[in-house]
């Protein structure tokens, strides 16, 4: 192990207090950040589905996969579960707002792409607002 | 639930024809789909095409199908804020098909929330009265519809409020959603030409663009009908890899939020009117959705403390 990788993992190996006030393990920090990485994700399309959707319980691909994927890429993984030891806000929840953000706006498009459509042919368009 | 066609050619008068809108509407989505798997941006995992795969998904490529043809009767029959106010209650249909289908029971507290939730979107939607039967209990069937459709392809792809083993098919959200949509244009191309005939060829539309009195080319229609249709299935996605990542009633709850959103977004840009019971929606629908998510985090960190 290099010792800048070794460097980045020595703050991992205790236990820290989250914002919310909860202690959480570092160790299952790093498992869950190893699992949100798109790099690693595109090794293995089923198991990755397997791991962002299934629970714990019925997830017999996580530790086989966890291994596969730190030994793919051990530098992409660490700077990531670094990254989602210290943000405040979980990867999860910030890609989960993201996917929010564009159901919206895509909608939002969506109503202008039609709104546009009757513009351009000068009828009048009888629907009081948008087609949500 | 949007309906492109059926938006598009209501400029031309009450558009008749809601297999040949619903059929319009998937034509685009397998489009967008082939462009993505001709492009390489995202290919249909092949292992995921077995006959056993492919038998679990015709039930909800015929629930799709319906939902969406179901709407677009809806449409056709009442106001178009009548049958949003009527969607606003998709939470607690799919409350009760999740308890069904997944044995994912909400507490009291979580039901509770939904009530505001619900209220607040249906009157934040309502702005004109246009009951009537057909229209009333299409729009409750495609509830039924979209919320069956939600909760069984939860059942397949997994994940939180899906309390259940859920069977190993190596797939992803946008395999399933491609291949649902390709699906359920095979359903809905004979269905159309049964019930309403060949409707959707350039003559048929350019004949029924002059006995509407509007001066269209088909070229126009088709071009602007998949570009909006494109946005469509690409919305349909999302809410697709959204519902892969939260329980159905989470999705439902980010639904009636979308609703919110579009209406105010109509309000700010297009200064659509908006009546004191429309807003009094509006703040009750975001209030409902605050208290929602004060009282799902407050569960689950008491489930997580409990398995500490």
């Amino acid at each position: 192990m290099s010792p800048t990788i070794h460097a980045l993992i020595a703050p991992l190996a205790s236990t820290r207090v989250t914002p919310r006030g909860r202690v959480r393990p570092s160790a299952r920090a790093i498992v869950r950040a190893r699992a949100r990485i798109p790099a690693c994700r595109n090794n293995s399309r089923e198991t990755t589905t397997a791991t962002f959707n299934t629970p714990p319980l019925f997830n017999t691909a996580l530790q086989h996969r966890s291994s596969t994927l730190a030994a793919a890429a051990p530098a992409v993984v660490v700077a990531a579960a670094v990254t989602a030891e210290r943000s405040p806000v979980p990867i999860k929840t910030l890609i989960l707002g993201v996917l929010f953000a564009g159901w919206y706006a895509c909608n939002i498009v969506f109503n202008i792409c039609n709104k546009q459509g009757a513009f351009y042919t000068k009828v009048f368009h009888p629907s009081p607002g948008f087609n949500i | 639930m949007n309906c492109f066609c059926m938006e598009f050619l209501q400029v031309l008068g009450a558009y008749p024809f809601p297999f040949t809108s619903t059929l319009w509407q998937f034509a685009a989505g397998v489009a967008f789909t082939a462009l993505l798997q001709m492009t390489g941006i995202h290919r249909i995992n092949k292992d995921a095409l077995t006959m056993e795969s492919l038998r679990a998904i015709a039930p909800l490529a015929i629930v799709h199908t319906l939902g969406n043809v179901l709407t677009n009767v809806s449409l056709g029959k009442v106001a178009v804020s009548f049958t949003h106010t009527i969607k606003a209650m998709e939470p607690f249909f799919s409350v009760l098909l999740s308890s069904l289908f997944l044995g994912d029971v909400p507490s009291v507290a979580v039901i509770a929330t939904l009530v505001p939730i619900v209220g607040g979107v249906a009157a934040a939607s309502v702005t004109e009265a246009s009951f009537n039967w057909p229209g009333f209990l299409a729009a409750m069937g495609s509830n039924v519809t979209f919320q069956s459709r939600n909760v069984l392809s939860k059942k397949l792809i997994g994940g939180d409020g899906c309390s259940q083993a859920c069977p190993a098919i190596p797939m992803d959200n946008i395999d399933l959603f491609s291949i649902i949509t390709i699906m359920s244009l095979a359903l809905t191309l004979p269905a159309a030409v049964v019930l309403e005939g060949v409707r959707f060829t350039p003559g048929a539309i350019a004949a029924y663009a002059a006995s509407a009195g509007a001066a269209f080319s088909p070229a126009v229609i088709f071009q602007k009908a998949m570009i909006a249709g494109a946005c469509f299935h690409m919305y349909q996605q999302i809410s697709y890899m959204i519902l892969a990542r939260v329980s159905p009633v989470t999705h439902s709850v980010g639904n009636c939020v979308k609703r919110v959103v579009v209406i105010s977004f109509s309000v700010l840009f297009f200064k659509n009117a908006v009546s004191p019971v429309n807003a009094v929606g509006t703040a009750a629908a975001l209030g409902g959705v605050y208290a929602y998510t004060r009282v799902k985090r407050v569960e689950r960190d008491a489930a997580a403390a409990k398995i500490e």
